[in-house]
């Protein structure tokens, strides 16, 4: 209950210093993305879904996994420390972003400015913000995962046990099945069963 | 084996559970291959290194077999509940050495997770993991899905004595053939078949949606392996909700649905007997409670104004219910809007619709619609016995896959089961109170938890307690062996606790 008294007045007071607006009354986006007001995080999004609905807001975080066109729209999603939100912009903006985030990369840090939706009616229900201005905060980049020494000759070491080991499990298998036949073959009468 | 356990009957057992961490091994090499495909190289070592510990672990406990060695009933079942735990520790290895996790606890919680076909997970950073690494979160899920000693009956164990033990006692008693070896490489093939459709199917859907060819058929695999195991990881963070997608989500609905029913069941329809799809009691009862459970989640919803409208909440409504009923356990909403906006009548519904789950002998959870289903048939039949004079006669039966005997002791079994099942996640809810969660947070994930199911409100985080990450484990791991396996081993390690005192 406190948390969501606080959520709440945190969004009044952004609304008050002009952080949110509601949906229509921003005048001039780009300017409003270069000022220094704070992003909001997605968990505080999140648990103040209801308050932050319909208004305008700033989110920042790192564009991650893959750009999905559809038509002149384009999916993005976008993660900060407490979670990922999808942003719905143009495919043009979508195409301006260098790198996505994945094992092999960082992906660019954005800043967008755009309308929030609990639960967006035209993309049936989903959390969502459709962005307005979007500013490129740092470009992403390659990241390097170089080799750990100490693991590949633990890796070489094993794999040596291991082969040993599979080969006297081979050869014992081997030793037991001609065992049993030579066995069920005595039961049968057979000359070999002795 | 006798009552007090000797030294042969441990070699048995950690002989088979050996067998299992071989399969286990030979399975590395998918997330190898995609590790050397993608070039991942530091990660390609780490799975080096888990297959050869896997192989080489293996390959000394299966040499523990004694020569004259007769495996029984017990023995079975106490292997497969090793052998489910010893993989878990195995398949732990990759997890630990890619640095996306807080403790070796949670690298193990988040295998068994995977084996059980949960969909839990304890993962930190999701979205910038090796493919590799996702790769082998949606092998070990698919492979769990058709169990892990299935995999070993099938390839490894070749039809040994005590191969029907190991087989029930994951779980699974449905025979397709009379030989169970038979039956585990039948299991193979149907869901080899669906691999290739479902995997089709959601790399055309995936292209089609906007991510790029490569990606698609990654997404479409790993996502394909999740549904069909009615698993419920994804590779992204955000679940389902990434992709924002109606039709990717209705392609894995038909995947997941069809993995949550029978494997009797699909070999019946496969082989041309399509009627029993309506005839059989589970379908028939899983789709009876689905519609009411439904019902109920979208009257809390619209007693809440939870969507803006009808499509929306009969969308969002509609996947989560039927992926919580499957228990498959993707989620097309963050896991903290459960608790902020579903409502306490929407959260009830999905707290059954979990804890009654999937069809029995299929790769889904729960009490099961087959327990369901003759449970309510045995009250509908002491409910006419009652009614009807004491010398009347009617038939007690139900039909799944051919007519069966609805006896006593056949209820008393459902009953029993059902029993353990609820009690399992009165006790889970109970931990989750004890660690600070609301009571309702708690009983949801406890019914999550206790069906293999994978939603979650928001409790199943790194941050977790300790004991709690302990109790979830031992409850998914219980849930997916249908206790049976689960009982026996604790009855082993008391008989031989006995034994020293």
């Amino acid at each position: 209950m406190m948390r969501g008294r606080r959520i709440r007045a945190l969004a009044v007071a952004l609304q008050i210093i002009g952080m949110l607006r509601p949906a229509g009354a921003w005048a001039d986006g780009g300017n409003a993305l270069a000022m220094p007001v704070p992003a909001v995080p997605y968990g505080t999004l999140l648990e103040g879904a209801k308050s932050f609905d319909g208004t305008r807001v700033i989110f920042q975080g790192e564009a991650i996994g893959q750009i999905m066109e559809r038509g002149t729209m384009a999916w993005v999603n976008v993660a900060d420390q407490s979670g990922a939100i999808g942003v719905w912009m143009s495919t043009e903006t979508a195409r301006s972003i260098r790198m996505l985030g994945s094992y092999s990369c960082r992906g660019d840090e954005l800043r967008i400015m755009g309308t929030f939706h609990r639960a967006c009616g035209e993309h049936g229900g989903d959390m969502d913000i459709h962005a307005e201005a979007i500013a490129l905060v740092q470009a992403g980049e390659r990241v390097m995962h170089p080799f750990d020494d100490a693991r590949l000759v633990t890796a070489v070491f094993l794999s040596l046990a291991a082969a040993g080991s599979l080969m006297l499990l081979r050869s014992r298998d081997r030793r037991r099945r001609e065992l049993e036949s030579d066995h069920s073959g005595a039961g049968k009468g057979s000359p070999s069963g002795t | 084996m006798p009552n007090h356990p000797k030294k042969e009957d441990y070699l048995i057992i950690l002989s088979y559970a050996g067998r299992v961490a071989i399969g286990l091994g030979i399975i590395c090499a998918a997330p190898m291959l995609v590790a050397i495909i993608e070039g991942e190289w530091a990660v390609l070592v780490d799975f080096i290194i888990c297959a050869a510990a896997c192989l080489l672990s293996g390959a000394l406990l299966a040499m523990l077999m004694p020569g004259d060695a007769r495996p029984g009933w017990l023995h079975g079942m106490v292997a497969t509940a090793v052998s489910w735990l010893l993989a878990m520790v195995l398949a732990a290895i990759p997890y630990a050495l890619s640095g996306h996790y807080g403790s070796y606890l949670d690298c193990m919680f988040d295998a068994m997770s995977g084996f059980t076909t949960t969909g839990l997970t304890l993962v930190v950073d999701l979205d910038h993991l090796s493919m590799a690494l996702n790769t082998w979160r949606h092998v070990i899920t698919f492979v769990g899905g058709q169990g892990v000693v299935v995999l070993a009956l099938s390839f490894l164990i070749d039809g040994s004595a005590g191969s029907y033990e190991l087989y029930v006692g994951e779980g699974k008693d449905e025979r397709l053939f009379p030989s169970v070896l038979h039956t585990a490489k039948a299991i193979w093939k149907i869901s080899a078949a669906y691999l290739v459709c479902g995997v089709a199917a959601l790399w055309v859907t995936g292209i089609a949606i906007g991510l790029p060819v490569k990606a698609a058929f990654y997404h479409g695999t790993w996502i394909y392996m999740a549904a069909w195991s009615t698993g419920g990881f994804a590779p992204m963070s955000q679940n389902f909700l990434y992709y924002h997608s109606a039709a990717y989500e209705m392609v894995s609905v038909v995947f997941f649905v069809a993995g949550s029913l029978n494997f009797a069941l699909h070999h019946a329809v496969l082989t041309g007997n399509r009627r029993e799809m309506v005839k059989n009691i589970e379908t028939v009862s899983l789709f009876v409670s689905f519609v009411i459970l439904f019902s109920i989640v979208v009257a809390g919803l619209t007693r809440g104004g939870v969507y803006p409208d009808l499509v929306a909440m009969m969308r969002k409504g509609f996947f989560q219910v039927i992926s919580g009923h499957t228990t498959t356990g993707f989620m097309t909403i963050s896991a903290r809007q459960f608790a902020l906006e579903w409502g306490d009548l929407a959260l009830c519904g999905m707290c059954v619709a979990m804890m009654i789950g999937g069809s029995a002998g299929s790769t889904a959870g729960g009490i099961k619609g087959l327990r369901v289903g003759a449970l309510l048939l045995a009250v509908r039949n002491d409910g006419r016995r009652l009614l009807l004079p004491s010398n009347a006669v009617f038939k007690k039966k139900m039909h799944m896959i051919e007519d069966r005997y609805l006896g006593d002791e056949q209820v008393k079994a459902y009953a029993l089961i059902t029993v353990l099942y609820v009690g399992m996640w009165a006790v889970a809810t109970l931990a989750g109170v004890a660690a600070g969660y609301p009571v309702l947070d708690s009983a949801f994930e406890a019914a999550s938890v206790s069906g293999n199911v994978g939603l979650s409100i928001g409790v199943t985080a790194p941050a977790m307690p300790i004991f709690l990450k302990i109790v979830y484990i031992l409850v998914i791991w219980a849930g997916r062996l249908e206790f049976m396996a689960v009982l026996a081993l604790g009855g082993f390690v008391a008989a031989a606790v006995r034994r020293r005192r």
